[in-house]
């Protein structure tokens, strides 16, 4: 994991699943629009973190403070 | 048939000088196949995803090596594609066959099937047909497919415009 991407993998965020297979998650921070994408594994690492849309990191494993929620329905 | 031989004798050689846990026949993995299943070899099996990258990433670094074999073998190019292709799409499925979490692997699979039309991502047509579709023809075709079975994507990002924090 990058520096870059570490404040973010030690916070707290809760991860809503979308129907997008590109970018299979979002969670909305105060002043920023954070998604998942998911990437060619394994020719690439599994996720890239996208911070208002710039690529802040890659990563592998899913950091252990991060809550992915199921879709919303309805 | 010669052709054959050739490339199960260039498998094998993938196989010993590889130095990481590879099917012994190479063959496409049946969907019941499971973690388990893999011949037992002295090496220990990769756990994590990034293990896993990096085992597969040991899978295709031969790939360049392999096809220049089989150029002074007198291979055809479209013959070089295949095997390049069968390499690097079999490391791809054992890889996902390998990873702990199957919640992540079924993301994958949704991901290729809209991207490519298949779970298990681009077959060796849908690669000719978009290099055909990009102007290419003929031989170039199938060298496209060589060059690109031995290389990770480098330009990923560019397909969404997003930018490094680095490129700002």
């Amino acid at each position: 994991m990058k520096t870059e991407g570490a404040r973010y993998f030690v916070r707290n965020i809760v991860w809503r699943k979308t129907d997008d297979s590109e970018f299979p998650y979002v969670a909305a921070g105060k002043h920023e629009q954070m998604k998942i994408r998911l990437n060619d594994f394994p020719a690439e690492p599994l996720y890239s973190l996208v911070i208002n849309d710039v690529v802040l990191c890659d990563f592998d494993q899913w950091p252990p403070h991060w809550q992915r929620k199921a879709q919303l329905r309805g | 048939m010669k052709k054959n031989i050739l490339v199960n004798v260039l498998l094998a050689c993938l196989v010993m000088f590889n130095g990481a846990c590879t099917p012994l026949d190479f063959q496409t993995p049946s969907p019941n196949q499971t973690v388990e299943s893999c011949p037992p070899c002295s090496n220990p099996i990769p756990q994590t995803n990034a293990e896993i990258r990096l085992w597969y990433n040991n899978q295709v670094v031969i790939i360049p090596t392999l096809t220049e074999q089989l150029i002074h073998e007198g291979a055809s190019a479209k013959e070089r594609a295949e095997l390049a292709y069968a390499i690097r799409h079999r490391a791809r499925i054992y890889a996902r066959l390998l990873m702990p979490d199957k919640e992540e692997v079924e993301m994958l699979r949704k991901r290729d099937m809209e991207k490519y039309g298949n779970l298990d991502g681009p077959t060796f047509e849908y690669l000719v047909e978009k290099n055909r579709q990009k102007g290419l023809e003929g031989k170039a075709i199938y060298e496209a497919i060589v060059e690109s079975s031995s290389r990770t994507s480098a330009k990923y990002n560019a397909r969404f415009g997003i930018k490094r924090e680095s490129d700002q």
